[in-house]
């Protein structure tokens, strides 16, 4: 999309200097490398980087999961504060996660329902009808392409892993967040459901007008989904802007190299570059 | 739930473990509802009575009598009165008389008795101490009278003449029928040293010493849980806090630090409560150590930051997305402690700084009783031998238990 | 792999490496003279099954022990070295601790141990869908090599990336739900698929390439049946967009139409290519 068309739209979520660092002293390490972006409303961004580079680091900071040891966050160009407990309760209301693997996310001991109601009791439902409650959570099944009746009383166990990651979609849909970050939500689960996930977040997208962060290694997701693709090497960003720019023009080396990495059909995959 | 714990009972060692261990606690609440005897009356007037069948004397003479001919009356008697030790003198005397030492069979009561009856002659025994000959005569004279056929004259003090007056008589052909008796007392294992019935005893004891090892074994439990939670899942200060305490209480010995307590409590004020709460008290330690580092490994854990997401308080994720999957965790950590506090009390009661004596007992008072009365000295095996087994069968029970739920839980080893 | 633990057992069939029949084998015979030298398997989390706490080289020494006792502990070494230095893998490796190493690293070592006696076939069950791309790379380098190289007669590569398979295999067989549905040539399953499932499957391919982002994915409705209690009929009439009451009443055989490919459908190749047209 053209420049000027993303200065009239709101910045939803800002860094700078962003940097986490583990360890003290010689072991330290620095996870994070000062970094800095903006994440617009409604835009699709995708952080790509091999395992270790930080991208996960960087998502679980953004969620509030875990402090930054310098910079700082603005979301919606507030300074983010979430020192307290109310204060983080109230920023999870606009920034949600799915996770990578669906058969670690949930607890194993809490019902289906449980977890969509904590949803709509977060969105503030909680002293809804029953009836209306249950209207809401078939709702969000049914987006989802899930049965409640079916899921109702079951525990999450008893689903297939692209089942278990539609109902974190479902969640999504009940959260209504300003910010979803999608951690890798596709690796872990076979190819065909693969598709169905990401329709589904695309829809979802479309129907709330979220930004959606998707953290992730496969170069080949990114440019499919993403509006923005922020590259990252060893807590750093590389190379960032738009899909067709950053990987049909890939400029740094490290880009080239996670392209060239991923098994194409159309064109040949040249293995003689590891 | 369901499942796991099906998968729990076909675990052939939980199911030992639990099947021993039910049957004690069994034992220990059913017992005392039949048998309702206080623990710690006392019956005997003396020291260490044998088990057995004890049947008041006074009552046989008032019982019915019965005629039986009993054609091995006489060697059964003869039998019960020569004991290996007497068969040994007998052939000893018999070899100095000249009897071929091959021909003498201790053996058999009967040939032994004829060969004795046949060859003694107090005059034989030249040569030996007058102790050894008193000793001999004495011994041929009541293995004589045990063959007699004469039975024995009960007589009463004529309260006007104040001679005695023959009242009653028995012949050796007299019998009474036990089930007609109606005072007898069975003490299967005996008494001890102040005169209590031992089974009794035993039974109450086991019963205190499981309180004690489950009042200990759920505090150490708790105060370990809620610490290790606390340590591992809040982390930063709290946990350098608790880690810092943890690891004084594992630099004392806990065993010293018991002794220490219990001794500064007193005799008077120390209950089985109170030393149930103290042995708990010293034994959180390593139970904190545990959970910590096992709320370490899930805390990190996409299911948590779900919870977090969520906007659940710290209280409720430890509560509900950690503590469940600790759970089978701090139930194999229980029933350790739980064994580890009844053997705690054994120890510090043998040391004398057990709850006090007066009220209830414990397994570890029955050692120390048993031990301060010499009972392993003098052969009163039936003092200590059941306490013994029975501290082994608890443990062993539950940490058979134990080995079977590790087993279940613990996917590495499987088989 | 004629190899069975419960709850695992074998009920028909036969498993048959170079003319050798291995079903129904003793269980002893199978550990001592097939896996390892017939047979050799990589597990989806192959780098897990390093126990933390022994170097890489006692590893191979426990292998060469189990089925050569004769060789000594320098041969070993020796031979150890040639293999990793011939593998790209630097020998230093072998004196390091599993944790030592990265992931890639560790996954490319296990196979490298794994393939050690050169076993005519190798079954690879998704060995790099752990992996990042990069590490992905180098793991299907090293596949290539060892077929290249000798080491290793054939493969069997097990996954459901399907590019990844495609830039690997020569032939692909698709397996839904127990059976398979569709053999071919590598590019024949990729680009001309007859089954519906096959369809489904390719058409759920993202590789960073030109034109992409204007494609749009075929996603399959439904979740595969239970196996407990299979259908009668097709296996994925339920969830196939080209059904008919024909599927459902009776179980469809592989159709073989030409050498090595086959399909398992009603539909004829014909009816298949028309309905990718407007698909």
């Amino acid at each position: 999309m053209a420049e000027e068309s993303k200065q009239e739209r709101k910045v939803c979520l800002r860094g700078t200097n962003l940097t986490k660092r583990f360890g003290f002293g010689r072991s330290q390490m620095v996870a994070v490398d000062h970094v800095d972006f903006q994440f617009y409303e409604s835009e699709i961004i995708s952080i790509v980087g091999e395992s270790g580079s930080g991208k996960t680091t960087l998502a679980k900071m953004l969620l509030g999961l875990i402090s930054s040891s310098d910079g700082d966050i603005y979301f919606q160009e507030q300074k983010r504060d979430i020192r307290s407990q109310k204060k983080k309760k109230e920023y999870w209301k606009n920034i949600q996660a799915i996770f990578q693997d669906p058969f670690s996310s949930y607890n194993t001991f809490i019902k289906i329902d449980e977890v969509l109601l904590d949803c709509i009791n977060m969105r503030g439902g909680k002293k809804l009808p029953h009836a209306k409650k249950v209207e809401l959570m078939t709702e969000a099944c049914s987006f989802v392409n899930l049965k409640f009746a079916e899921l109702t009383n079951k525990y999450p166990f008893e689903l297939s892993g692209g089942q278990m990651q539609r109902l974190m979609i479902a969640r999504i849909f009940l959260l209504k967040p300003k910010i979803l970050i999608a951690d890798e939500p596709t690796s872990m689960i076979d190819a065909c459901s693969r598709a169905t996930i990401l329709d589904m977040l695309l829809a979802l997208r479309k129907e709330t007008g979220m930004t959606l962060i998707f953290i992730t290694h496969d170069i080949g997701l990114a440019y499919f989904v993403s509006d923005s693709v922020y590259i990252m090497e060893r807590g750093k960003f590389v190379e960032s802007g738009t899909a067709d720019s950053v990987i049909l023009h890939a400029k740094e080396a490290y880009t080239k190299r996670l392209i060239n990495d991923v098994p194409k059909i159309h064109e040949e995959w040249d293995l003689s570059t590891v | 739930m369901n499942n796991t714990i099906k998968q729990v009972f076909r675990s052939p060692k939980f199911l030992v473990g639990f099947i021993i261990f039910s049957m004690i606690l069994l034992t220990a609440v059913i017992y005392p509802v039949i048998v309702r005897d206080p623990p710690l009356a006392i019956l005997g007037q003396g020291t260490f009575f044998e088990p057995g069948v004890y049947v008041s004397t006074f009552d046989t003479f008032q019982a019915k009598r019965y005629k039986l001919d009993l054609e091995d009356a006489a060697t059964k008697r003869i039998a019960a009165r020569l004991g290996p030790q007497e068969r040994q003198d007998l052939k000893a005397w018999l070899v100095t008389a000249g009897v071929p030492e091959a021909s003498i069979d201790t053996s058999d009561t009967t040939a032994l008795m004829d060969l004795w009856v046949n060859t003694y002659d107090p005059a034989k025994s030249e040569g030996m101490t007058s102790a050894k000959r008193n000793y001999y005569e004495r011994l041929d004279l009541s293995l004589k009278g045990i063959l007699g056929t004469e039975g024995v004259i009960i007589a009463t003090t004529n309260a006007e003449t104040g001679l005695l007056e023959e009242s009653d008589s028995f012949a050796r052909d007299d019998f009474v029928n036990l089930n007609q008796i109606p005072v007898v007392r069975v003490l299967p294992l005996g008494t001890d040293n102040f005169g209590r019935d031992m089974l009794t005893e035993l039974i109450a004891a086991t019963r205190t010493s499981l309180l004690i090892g489950f009042v200990a074994g759920i505090v150490a439990t708790s105060i370990g849980l809620i610490l290790g939670l606390m340590a591992g899942y809040i982390g930063g200060i709290v946990d350098d806090f608790i880690m810092f305490v943890t690891n004084l209480f594992t630099v004392i010995p806990s065993f010293v630090l018991l002794i220490l307590i219990s001794f500064s409590i007193g005799q008077e004020s120390r209950g089985a409560f109170t030393i149930a709460v103290v042995i708990g008290l010293t034994s959180w330690v390593w139970t904190t150590r545990a959970v910590r580092a096992q709320v370490f490994s899930l805390r990190n854990r996409d299911h948590v930051n779900l919870s977090k997401l969520s906007g659940h308080s710290i209280f409720r994720i430890m509560l509900k997305d950690i503590l469940p999957y600790i759970a089978s965790y701090v139930v194999m950590a229980l029933i350790l402690q739980i064994s580890s506090g009844i053997l705690a009390e054994a120890a510090l009661s043998i040391l004398g700084l057990g709850p006090k004596t007066t009220e209830v007992p414990t397994l570890g008072l029955m050692m120390n009783w048993a031990m301060i009365y010499s009972a392993h000295v003098t052969g009163k095996w039936w003092a200590y031998i059941p306490v013994l087994v029975d501290i082994a069968l608890v443990s062993f029970s539950m940490n058979l238990m134990n080995t079977g739920l590790d087993q279940v839980f613990n996917p590495a080893l499987r088989e | 792999m004629g190899y069975y633990f419960p709850p695992l057992h074998y009920t028909s069939g036969e498993i048959i490496i170079d003319g050798r029949n291995i079903s129904g084998m003793d269980p002893d015979d199978v550990r001592k003279s097939i896996l390892g030298r017939e047979i050799s398997y990589i597990p989806q989390a192959a780098m897990n099954a390093l126990n933390p706490t022994r170097r890489i080289i006692h590893f191979i020494e426990d292998v060469m022990h189990a089925h050569e006792p004769s060789m000594s502990k320098k041969d070993i070494l020796a031979m150890a070295t040639e293999r990793f230095q011939v593998l790209g893998l630097p020998p230093s490796v072998l004196q390091k601790y599993p944790v030592e190493l990265s992931g890639g690293m560790k996954q490319r070592t296990v196979i490298a141990i794994s393939v050690i006696l050169s076993p005519k076939v190798l079954v690879a069950d998704e060995p790099s869908s752990a992996l990042d791309v990069t590490s992905q790379k180098m793991v299907i380098k090293m596949l290539r090599d060892l077929m290249d190289k000798g080491f290793i007669k054939s493969m069997i590569f097990i996954t459901h990336e399907l590019p990844l398979l495609y830039n690997v295999t020569d032939d692909i067989a698709v397996m839904y739900a127990g059976q398979i549905v569709e053999q071919g040539s590598a590019k024949e399953a990729v680009f001309t698929p007859l089954h519906p499932y096959s369809k489904g499957l390719m058409g759920s391919i993202i590789v960073p390439e030109e034109g992409l982002r204007e494609a749009k994915l075929t996603a399959i409705p439904g979740v595969p049946p239970n196996l407990k209690k299979p259908p009668s009929g097709c296996r994925f009439a339920e969830r196939c967009q080209y059904v008919t009451p024909e599927c459902r009443a009776h179980s469809i055989d592989l159709r073989a139409i030409s050498e090595g490919r086959a399909y398992r459908c009603i539909l004829s190749e014909k009816q298949m290519q028309e309905a990718k047209s407007h698909g």
